[in-house]
């Protein structure tokens, strides 16, 4: 009777069990998509296919590939700022005049300092032996300075800002042995571990014009050169030849930020007038870079050397005879030892980077004449260090700290002024997705001075996906005050912008 | 677009989808040797060496608002290890971008990665991040594109099926330790595994976060040069019957045998691009 029974508990658990798994399984059946439309699937990816119909047509649509951006902004400073007329010297007030707006006409930057239009063309051909050739163009015209009158703006400020056509990277890149390549023409080398902070990086200028808003494309100016590069296994070598000499593109006097230099001559009663400091040429002797990379399972590491023009020029005071003198700004040739390296251990990554700088030019105390200081060769010490996080939903910070510091500088109250002995940088950069990558959010934050006494700057940023072409990005730009040097002169130029941007 | 890490191990074109378990004490979870044999059979399928193909991964939202990323991917192994390299075809913003992954087969080694980044003409290594994140916003996350350790995993066969007119085993897969949990952030799968090729054809999965299910279902499985390989497949996010998002891949120009180089899936690789 009682296993009768338990015959019967068996088989009705088992009924009741298959039963269950039955409705599972409809459950788990019911939650798949019945059919897939895979005309949803269509896309313009295959490109312009009526191209072969045309004389090479075929080679050109395998081998040629043309894109690019166009882009529309404004940027707009909440802040009541202005500047110097640029083309109007900057000098120091007379006596009894203190008020160094009395001097000249001022340009106006509140609200509205840019709504450009800017493009930018990038052609790719492949070429036969596993060659390619790449030439950029860029260019944009700001209609900032009609809307508000070009004559309030001097000649630099309309020559750098108002409408430009560039360049960007030119060159032919191939390989010349089974583990050898060789790049000839206009290049960016982008060298270093760090994101935020040059220390290694020294072989291409910057675009500055812009502090805090360069568009990250447009950041490093190529420079012609060409370059040797060998691998074999986790090794890299590279040697550079660099052909051009080629300068940061500085704000330029009178612009919003370009500082107040009056006080380089202040007391003397002279007139000072300041270059543009964007050219190029190849009439120097030939710069020369290398470096020497392992990379490793968890970890890797380079060396670096360059002895090459520095990308920003100084002012060399050299004085004329007369009333008036030119502050000219003047390259240098400078040497570089450097070593960086990172390792990563689960979702942490940390990086080093040091580099020894040799007859790097800066200011040095005068004993008499009209200035009070003329140019000098010095040594210095660049390191920094960092640490990335990768953390869950696209989350990750970036921390790094620099350190310059000059070897031998000389002790003067003038130079003090404008150079200490030893600086700190800190960088700190936060960034997030949402919505599937539909929106990527950047927080950066630098400051200068060990603690942050120096100013620094502050920007949010937001990038969003309108399309798989369009993109809109919005931003807040501060700076925080400081002494009048550096980017502490820099306080009044808050700003906030919004670009619209079409790729292809 | 976001600089996170971009693990490509997936490249494989069989996303394993293993997932993880939510009551790690309950002794109900014993593993089922058959279902263990079975998927062992399933990693040791022959899913092909020195691979090359196209993705297009197309993104659809809730109002079926579409985005499309394109990628051109490569896929080598190293004995357990497999190196792979993927450079995005479009959105044309983000064109030549290149993600280097190095996956390691043992389960303690994190991958190497690095990501080329054209616009600042630089490639940077990344760490490891939570593998349980969206890829490149899809409904796939870098779990479902990575093999999972089977150690890692409890199986349970629960019943045989027809799916699409093949008969296919039904297979529970739980996680037996918290960091896969963790890793994966997925807390139970049921795979349905074809019995003729091993290949899995559909798996429902638990995420752990939101409370969602994620539906993968494999559309066209083709066989090339003699290896099965899902060239249409969707995974479809839900709460419920209600559709979050979907994501189809379809995997194109797939060749196998390619005699790639080792010395190809490196920084130099990188930068020269596809």
């Amino acid at each position: 009777m009682a296993r009768a029974w338990l015959a019967a508990v068996f088989a009705l658990q088992a009924s009741v069990s298959a039963s269950a798994q039955d409705e599972e399984l409809d459950d788990l059946m019911g939650g798949f998509e019945e059919e897939l439309d895979e005309s949803t699937l269509d896309s313009d990816a295959a490109g312009p296919e009526w191209l072969v119909r045309f004389p090479f047509g075929r080679w050109v649509y395998e081998n040629v590939d043309l894109s690019g951006s166009i882009a529309t902004g404004a940027v707009v400073s909440y802040l009541d700022h202005h500047a110097d007329h640029g083309d109007r010297p900057t000098s120091p007030a007379p006596p009894g005049d203190p008020d160094p707006a009395q001097l000249g006409r001022r340009s106006d930057f509140t609200g509205l300092t840019r709504l450009d239009l800017d493009g930018f063309l990038q052609l790719d051909v492949r070429l036969p032996r596993e060659w390619q050739l790449r030439a950029e163009a860029l260019g944009w015209y700001d209609f900032a300075y009609r809307i508000k009158g070009r004559g309030d703006y001097g000649g630099p400020v309309l020559d750098v800002y108002e409408w430009q056509v560039d360049s960007g990277e030119v060159y032919a890149s191939g390989p010349i042995h089974q583990r050898i390549d060789l790049t000839v023409g206009r290049k960016i080398v982008n060298w270093g571990r760090s994101d935020t902070f040059r220390i290694v990086d020294v072989v291409n200028p910057l675009d500055n014009k812009e502090p805090g808003l360069v568009d990250i494309e447009d950041l490093r100016r190529p420079r012609a050169m060409a370059k040797l590069d060998a691998n074999h296994g986790p090794w890299t070598a590279e040697a550079i030849l660099v052909a051009e000499t080629r300068y940061d593109r500085n704000p330029p006097p009178g612009s919003d930020f370009y500082p107040n230099l009056s006080r380089f001559a202040e007391g003397e009663g002279l007139i000072v007038t300041f270059p543009v400091d964007d050219e190029s040429n190849f009439s120097r002797k030939p710069g020369v870079a290398g470096r020497f990379e392992g990379n490793f399972s968890g970890w890797d590491f380079g060396i670096f050397g360059a002895y090459v023009d520095e990308t920003s020029r100084v002012f060399d005071a050299e004085v004329q005879p007369g009333p008036t003198f030119d502050v000219r700004l003047e390259g240098n040739r400078f040497g570089m030892v450097g070593a960086a390296g990172n390792v990563t251990r689960g979702a942490w990554l940390a990086k080093v980077e040091f580099a020894w700088l040799t007859d790097v030019r800066m200011l040095r105390p005068r004993a008499g004449g009209a200035l009070p200081f003329w140019s000098d060769d010095k040594q210095r010490i660049d390191s920094m260090i960092g640490l990335e996080w990768y953390g869950p939903d696209t989350l990750t910070a970036a921390l790094e700290v620099v350190n310059r510091h000059w070897l031998d500088l000389p002790r003067s109250e003038v130079l003090n002024e404008f150079f200490e002995q030893s600086t700190f940088e800190t960088g700190l950069r936060i960034s997030r997705s949402f919505f599937r990558e539909r929106l990527d959010v950047t927080l950066l934050g630098v400051v200068f001075g060990e603690r942050a006494q120096d100013g620094g700057l502050f920007r949010a940023s937001g990038e969003w996906e309108i399309s798989d072409a369009w993109k809109v990005e919005t931003g807040w730009l501060v700076f925080a005050g400081g002494p009048n040097k550096g980017i502490g002169v820099y306080d009044s130029n808050d700003r906030i912008y919004l670009e619209f941007k079409y790729s292809f | 677009m976001s600089t996170h890490t971009y693990p490509v191990g997936f490249l494989r074109l069989s996303p394993l989808l293993f997932v993880a378990g939510l009551l790690f004490a309950d002794p109900v979870l014993a593993d089922d040797p058959k279902a263990r044999a079975i998927m062992e059979r399933v990693d040791a399928r022959d899913d092909g060496d020195d691979q090359t193909s196209t993705l297009q991964m197309v993104l659809i939202d809730k109002n079926e608002k579409q985005r499309v990323r394109e990628l051109r991917a490569f896929t080598k192994d190293k004995g357990e290890d497999t190196w792979s390299m993927m450079f995005f075809l479009s959105p044309a913003d983000v064109e030549d971008t290149g993600f280097l992954t190095y996956d390691y087969d043992a389960a303690e080694r994190d991958d190497d990665q690095w990501l080329y980044l054209p616009a600042l003409k630089k490639t940077k290594r990344i760490a490891s991040s939570d593998k349980s994140g969206s890829f490149m916003g899809s409904d796939f996350s870098y779990a479902d594109m990575t093999e999972r350790p089977l150690e890692y995993y409890d199986y349970k066969l629960l019943q045989e099926a027809v799916v699409e007119g093949h008969p296919v085993w039904v297979i529970e897969a739980v996680p037996n330790n918290e960091e896969e949990l963790d890793e994966t952030g997925y807390t139970k799968s049921i795979q349905f595994i074809r019995k003729d090729n091993d290949v899995m054809v559909r798996s429902k999965i638990w995420v752990k976060k939101g409370n969602r299910n994620k539906y993968f279902n494999v559309e066209k499985l083709e066989q090339i040069e003699g290896i099965w390989v899902p060239t249409l497949m969707t995974m479809t996010s839900k709460k419920g019957e209600q559709t979050l998002h979907k994501t189809i891949l379809r995997t194109s120009d797939v060749k196998f045998g390619q005699k790639l180089e080792f010395d190809q899936f490196s920084v130099r690789g990188l930068e020269t691009g596809p």
